[in-house]
């Protein structure tokens, strides 16, 4: 299985998050700051990294920029820092995803599997299938023919509105459908006054194809306007 | 109450006794200074002696009293002597004796007879005197009083009197008035003239023929040209029978005759009235004093006593009078003077100098007084007085002592006054609140007035014997109003110096209290009025000096620069001011340039800009403080994150392994939640430190409310159905547009919809309202309102649950930071809305107004 490098100064927090990963199959290494993990990455071949931010000799920011030098795995940012501004720079400097502490575990390793699955099967992409038919948005995968949909490989059984509502976001990457034009699109009837229907089953779609519906990484609520998916 | 009555009445017993005493004590020393004064009559007159009580000898003799009569009564016998001398003739008044009126009038003088000595029958002048004031005289012209000279000589008649007249008469224009008592009046050129006739017509017993009174008109002119002589009416004539125009041999002579007879004819009925009173004092023999007065003129001597016993030597009238009680001696001649009483011998010589005329040299006076007083004389009378003078040691005594009872009582009733049993302070009367000054002057009149009206009765009745007893009523009577009326303006100076408003009630104290503050206040504006007005009024001065000087032309020019002095001071002023509305708002780092500023106005510039650096200053300080409130808050929610992961990883990592007791699946239950709010918690807090601080950047953006509505309860459609929450909604067809953070804005909605969730009671309806609220100008504004039954009772106020870190009591127990509905407000205002909690009773409503943008 993939080799998984742990870095968090806090040694509890490490051995709580190499359970987890052991349990899903995983060899986890471990290390408290970032020039341990250098060291470890020199030494090993790892396959993804989860960093804390605020480390001892060298923090996750520098360590992650020194990574990016030379390395191209998954690497997720594990961090107590929760502001908008603190995610944009870990991602912009070259982080694949942010967790905030605490984390939830399952959410935590549900990443950590897409992160693999995405860098994993980065080679295969694009590989000639059925172009037609299946419409991508990142680890979103709808095949129109099968009315099969997966998220980083993994199946999930949506109901046909909630189908339909996805794929018209997915085939429309990008725009902010409102409430009334999803309803208007899907059921082919002018909406009449106000209705949370569509609002509903949005939140389904969410429940099943996001990790942490309330961030979701696919459908996006923008608030006052409608939804969308965002290009990817 | 009793006890204030009983005060009172003590406080009325004291001020009557206080006024009883001093009555009293006048009274007394009103007796004593009466019984302090005799009444003595002497042969002449009337006399009032005051005794001093302290001064009263024990013998009468010894007294002033008795030296003043004997006195008195030795320059009177001197003087009778004199008189008689004159009057009488061998010790007989003698009607007959001839009287040389030359030698009488110039007695005082050592003059030879002359030859021309004109002579009158004494009883004739006496009578004459008697008859009017002195001698009547009528007006001549110099030269008809020559021709009546020469006409008396001329004819040797004797009774020529109305023939002389007749003649003379009719030089002159005249008229006699035979009716003697009446008034006659009768017009000559134009003028009138009123004599009264004053010639009595009793006893006159040789009536000149022609008398009457002559009333003369002149012409004015002779009156200044010519010299009048006196001539007198000759009602007598001289012993010779002849006028006394033949006695004369010129006018002058006539003159110096004339004024020879008056002053004779005067002094005569003078003596002769002095001579009837003295012979009836000193020639009886009944009386205490005695006197004998021996005049030797060679071999014939003649004396005067009231001495029944005549004709003693010298020596024997010495014993005779030195065995009297009282004695002097007199003889002037050997230089001798002997006296056993105070009379000084200066004293007796200087009476002696004044009638010495009427004496031969060798005149020896001898006087004593019989200190048995055994006849009713003046001077029993006047011992009796005297003795009966009571010193009244008694009455001084009485006096002195209700005088200190006085005293006392009238401090203890000045230390009285204003006390009053069971009040504070000093009780005042009516009175007391009166101007000083009025209050004063009515003490002065009525004090005064009572003063001066007791006063003068008093000495009016003093000085009559008769009426002592009146007057000591008066006195009384007096004494007690005048006391009294003095006791109460005393007393009610006592009260107000005790109340302190002794001052304060003067008129000219208010007055000049008044004048002060006036002063004070232009004092306090002095630098106003020296920088205003004075400039002012010496800029009119000037102008109105050059004005009337003719100078116009001049005025003009300084008042264009006094013109534009003005324009340029209120310009400056106006600069001024908006610096002052820049920095009202809000517009800190405005300066107003100070540069071309002077005097007052570049003061007030200064003064605005460090105001409004100050003001500066504070706002980034408090800015600085609260970011720095935020980022220390920030800094420690990161530090208690990292120990708060680790809890809940283990406590999932518990929960994970297989548990068999019960307990410890509760216990983990607790765990895991309370690990789960206190992550909550720290999210809140960091946000909430961040919204208050500013430190949140919005991105605002056009939002339909409607459709955010509508996603917002499809987002909470399942908790509410979980909670058994019925969702009530009410909306507008939309859109409704707003401007507005897209995520912020949904943050809201979800702590609201959140709030409603935990702490609405189960099995009710929650509302929710959208309503456009319409106005004629713009675009009006949106009202979104979600109400719902709380399910604990709200205890606190509405205003504490959106403030930091309070929320209701009872559900702080419950699931929530209690930061939700303070982030929500935060965040509404932040985006310019408008966000209001209601409750009424277990009501519970926010009502989150927007305004409106136009699509």
């Amino acid at each position: 299985m993939a080799n998984i490098l742990v870095c968090d100064d806090d040694k509890a927090i490490v051995e709580a998050i190499e359970i987890y990963l052991v349990q899903e199959g995983y060899q986890v290494f471990k290390a408290y700051d970032g020039v341990e993990a250098m060291r470890i990455l020199e030494a090993e071949e790892i396959h993804l990294l989860i960093m804390d931010v605020m480390m001892p000799r060298l923090d996750g920011i520098h360590a992650t920029l020194q990574i990016r030098e030379k390395y191209s795995i998954p690497i997720i940012i594990l961090s107590a820092k929760s502001e908008d501004a603190d995610k944009i720079l870990g991602l912009n400097i070259g982080a694949d995803d942010y967790v905030t502490k605490p984390f939830n575990p399952l959410e935590l390793t549900a990443r950590v599997k897409s992160q693999l699955r995405r860098y994993t099967k980065l080679g295969s992409i694009g590989s000639a299938e059925e172009a037609d038919q299946v419409y991508r948005a990142g680890g979103l995968v709808m095949n129109d023919a099968t009315k099969e949909v997966t998220v980083d490989d993994e199946p999930v059984k949506l109901t046909p509105i909630e189908y339909n509502i996805l794929l018209l976001l997915v085939k429309n990457q990008g725009k902010v459908f409102s409430i009334s034009q999803i309803y208007e699109n899907i059921w082919n009837e002018e909406a009449i006054g106000a209705d949370n229907t569509v609002a509903v089953h949005i939140r389904h779609i969410r429940e099943k194809i996001e990790i942490n519906p309330k961030e979701p990484r696919y459908l996006k609520v923008v608030w006052g306007v409608g939804y969308k998916v965002d290009k990817q | 109450m009793k006890i204030s009555k009983y005060r009172r009445g003590m406080k009325f017993a004291i001020v009557a006794a206080e006024v009883l005493l001093a009555t009293l004590s006048a009274v007394c020393v009103g007796i004593v200074s009466c019984n302090a004064v005799i009444n003595v009559r002497t042969n002449t007159m009337e006399i009032n002696y005051y005794i001093s009580p302290f001064s009263k000898t024990a013998v009468f003799e010894d007294s002033d009293v008795f030296n003043d009569m004997v006195y008195d009564n030795l320059n009177d016998v001197i003087r009778y002597g004199v008189i008689r001398g004159q009057l009488e003739t061998d010790g007989r008044f003698d009607e007959t004796k001839e009287i040389d009126i030359e030698q009488f009038a110039r007695h005082f003088e050592e003059v030879p007879v002359v030859d021309t000595s004109v002579r009158y029958r004494l009883g004739d002048l006496i009578q004459w005197g008697q008859s009017g004031e002195t001698v009547t005289l009528r007006e001549y012209s110099y030269q008809e009083a020559e021709e009546l000279i020469a006409q008396a000589h001329g004819k040797d008649t004797s009774d020529k009197d109305m023939t002389d007249a007749a003649s003379y008469t009719e030089s002159i224009e005249h008229s006699y008035v035979d009716d003697d008592n009446a008034v006659a009046e009768e017009v000559y050129s134009g003028q009138v003239l009123v004599v009264e006739n004053t010639v009595p017509t009793e006893q006159v017993s040789e009536e000149p023929k022609g008398n009457g009174t002559l009333r003369v008109t002149y012409e004015e002119d002779a009156m200044e040209e010519t010299r009048y002589v006196t001539i007198p009416v000759e009602r007598y004539l001289p012993v010779d029978g002849q006028s006394i125009l033949a006695h004369v041999d010129s006018v002058e002579e006539l003159e110096e005759m004339v004024f020879y007879l008056s002053e004779t004819v005067r002094m005569l009925e003078e003596n002769y009235k002095s001579y009837r009173a003295y012979h009836e004092y000193f020639d009886k023999t009944e009386s205490s004093f005695q006197y004998y007065i021996l005049q030797e003129d060679g071999s014939s001597h003649t004396m005067y006593t009231n001495l029944q016993t005549e004709g003693m030597t010298r020596e024997e009238i010495d014993a005779y009078f030195t065995s009297m009680g009282r004695h002097l001696a007199f003889k002037p001649a050997d230089f001798s003077y002997e006296t056993d009483m105070f009379i000084r011998e200066e004293q007796v010589r200087n009476i002696w100098n004044s009638y010495q005329y009427g004496y031969s040299n060798d005149t020896s006076v001898w006087i004593g007084i019989d200190t048995m007083f055994p006849y009713e004389d003046a001077f029993h009378s006047a011992r009796e007085s005297y003795l009966m003078a009571a010193p009244g040691y008694l009455y001084i005594l009485l006096s002195v002592c209700c005088g200190v009872g006085a005293l006392v009582l009238f401090g203890l009733m000045t230390h009285m006054a204003g006390k009053k049993e069971g009040s504070e302070g000093v009780a005042l009367l009516w009175f007391d609140r009166w101007h000083t000054e009025t209050a004063a002057l009515a003490a002065c009149i009525v004090t005064g007035m009572l003063f001066f009206m007791t006063g003068l009765s008093v000495t009016e009745l003093y000085w009559r014997a008769e009426e002592r007893q009146l007057m000591l009523v008066a006195l009384a009577l007096g004494t007690a109003l005048t006391f009294g009326s003095f006791l109460f303006f005393w007393l009610s100076l006592a009260r107000r110096i005790k109340a302190r408003i002794f001052w304060k009630n003067f008129l000219i104290y208010r007055l000049i209290l008044k004048l002060k503050g006036m002063i004070m206040m232009i004092y306090d504006d002095s630098r106003i009025v020296i920088r205003v007005w004075i400039p002012y009024l010496l800029f009119a001065g000037v102008n109105m000096v050059l004005a009337v000087g003719g100078l116009a032309f001049v005025a003009c020019i300084l008042d264009i620069f006094v013109g534009i002095f003005l324009y340029r001071n209120n310009k400056t002023r106006k600069r001024i001011l908006e610096g002052i509305g820049n920095i009202r708002d809000g517009n800190l780092d405005y300066q107003i340039e100070v540069e071309k500023m002077h005097g007052d106005n570049r003061i007030l510039a200064e003064a605005v800009n460090s105001i409004g650096n100050g003001i500066r200053q504070a706002v980034e300080t408090s800015v600085k403080d609260e970011r720095m409130k935020a980022d220390l808050i920030t800094n420690v929610s990161h530090d208690i994150k990292t120990p708060l992961t680790s809890i809940i990883n283990y406590v999932d990592l518990i929960k994970r392994e297989p548990v068999e007791n019960e307990k410890i699946k509760g216990y983990l239950e607790v765990l895991d939640s309370k690990s789960q709010r206190l992550k909550q918690l720290t999210e809140d807090l960091v946000e909430v430190s961040k919204i208050s601080s500013g430190n949140i950047v919005l991105q605002c953006e056009k939002l339909d409310l409607v459709e955010l509505m509508n996603q917002t309860i499809g987002e909470f459609s399942e908790k509410l159905e979980e909670q058994n929450l019925q969702l009530v909604t009410s909306m507008e067809e939309g859109p409704l547009l707003i401007f507005a953070d897209s995520r912020r804005i949904w943050r809201v909605m979800e702590n609201l919809f959140n709030n409603a969730c935990k702490y609405a009671l189960e099995h009710t309806r929650v509302y929710v309202e959208l309503k456009e609220l319409k106005e004629e100008k713009g675009p009006g504004s949106v009202r979104l309102s979600i109400k719902n039954i709380s399910e604990q009772p709200l205890r606190v106020g509405i205003e504490e649950l959106t403030e930091r870190f309070i929320r209701g009591d009872v559900s702080r127990t419950t699931e929530g930071s209690g930061l939700g509905l303070s982030i929500a407000k935060n965040l509404t205002e932040l985006q310019k809305g408008k966000f209001e909690i209601v409750s009424d009773g277990d009501l519970f409503k926010v009502v989150i107004t927007f305004p409106l943008v136009l699509s």
